[in-house]
């Protein structure tokens, strides 16, 4: 009760207009509200793009760490064939070229993904 | 006895401490403030001059007081920087520096909104204390875009470093221009122990209360920030990789 009591106000309609101040108290006071949510709702936020895209990032990474292992595969068993091939026929280099064409996109977007985190860094 | 000492250099073990205290940090933080933002409205008995905008110093003066931090942590993170090369210290400071000059500018609006009613006016050119301040939002500034402006983060950390331990001229000039000039702006009031006096125990009380809140909101959303850089920096290390596959 004493707590009540000490309450400085009889109304709202006196808490808010605070002694003729309303507009210089309630001001402040957002502005102190607004200050400390910006501080830390920018920080959090920046924090989940920030997962979301590292997960993308891991997400490619294993991507291309399965592609190239299956284009390993791929072109392994193109030489054998091609070798298996080649005992029989000579224009057996197809195989091969495509295998190796098959490697060149992965690797490109590996390298692509490499620059565009050094772009971000800088 | 250095062991400590490089184990707090390591963004690893920064992060992994902080993701155990950041729960209670923020617990402690909205309890503190809350406590304080509500003795301030509604406890707080008016003053007989100021009536009640005496609430509104109970806000600058403890956003004001914490702004003045930011130089001296800066140097001292900078200093860390400079000597040890420690990658956690300046990961600090940069985010410090932006944080900063929000504090700065919060502290020259609060401080603007409460002089048009005491002192009839927003601003004052000729008044130290307020130039001062002004000045030490527009060095935060220059701290944040020479960061952004060296793309070296090797020499961006150098550099900011080196302007903050400068810097640190200006937070003695600001502390001490109420008493080294004779202006508008009023100096400290000496605490007192008479109840309902201007500066007396239940605005004291209030405003240490709300000093203590606002540095518990500052080391939130310091560790926050730096958090981030630590995963942003070291998005390569090992230890990230596996956090991020953990919480996928």
């Amino acid at each position: 009760m004493d707590l009540i009591n000490a309450i400085q106000f009889d109304s709202w309609a006196e808490f808010i207009d605070m002694g003729g101040y309303a507009f210089n108290v309630w001001a402040v006071y957002g502005l102190f509200a607004l200050f400390i949510a910006v501080n830390i709702l920018v920080p959090l936020r920046r924090r989940s793009a920030l997962l979301r895209d590292l997960r993308r990032r891991a997400r490619i990474d294993d991507q291309v760490a399965l592609n190239s292992a299956a284009i390993n595969r791929e072109s392994m068993s193109g030489v054998q064939t091609a070798e298996a091939e080649s005992q029989g026929q000579s224009d057996e280099s197809g195989d091969a070229g495509d295998a190796r064409e098959v490697i060149q996109p992965a690797s490109q977007s590996a390298s692509d993904l490499r620059r565009s985190q050094q772009g971000e860094n800088s | 006895m250095w062991l400590w000492f490089a184990k707090l250099g390591s963004p690893k073990w920064f992060y992994e401490l902080s993701s155990k205290w950041l729960p209670w940090l923020v617990v402690a933080t909205v309890l503190v403030i809350g406590t304080a933002t509500v003795w301030a409205l509604l406890f707080l008995p008016p003053d007989y001059q100021q009536g009640y905008t005496s609430r509104i110093l109970v806000v600058h003066v403890a956003v004001a007081g914490t702004s003045l931090a930011f130089f001296p942590l800066m140097a001292v993170a900078g200093t860390i920087t400079l000597v040890w090369k420690m990658k956690l210290a300046d990961m600090v400071a940069k985010n410090a520096a932006a944080l900063g000059a929000w504090f700065s500018f919060i502290t020259l609006a609060t401080g603007s909104i409460w002089g048009s009613v005491s002192w009839g006016t927003w601003w004052e050119w000729s008044d130290s204390r307020l130039v001062s301040m002004l000045f030490q939002f527009f060095l935060l500034l220059g701290v944040v875009s020479l960061r952004s402006a060296l793309e070296d983060t090797d020499k961006a950390a150098k550099a900011c470093a080196l302007l903050s331990i400068v810097g640190c001229i200006n937070v003695v000039i600001i502390k001490y221009s109420v008493e080294w000039w004779n202006t508008l702006h009023q100096p400290a009031s000496p605490v007192s122990l008479q109840t309902g006096s201007a500066n007396g125990p239940e605005f004291w009380i209030a405003t240490a209360l709300m000093i203590l809140g606002v540095y518990l909101f500052l080391s939130v959303s310091l560790i926050l920030s730096t958090r981030n850089e630590i995963l942003q920096r070291e998005r390569r290390a090992l230890w990230v990789q596996e956090l991020v596959a953990a919480e996928r």
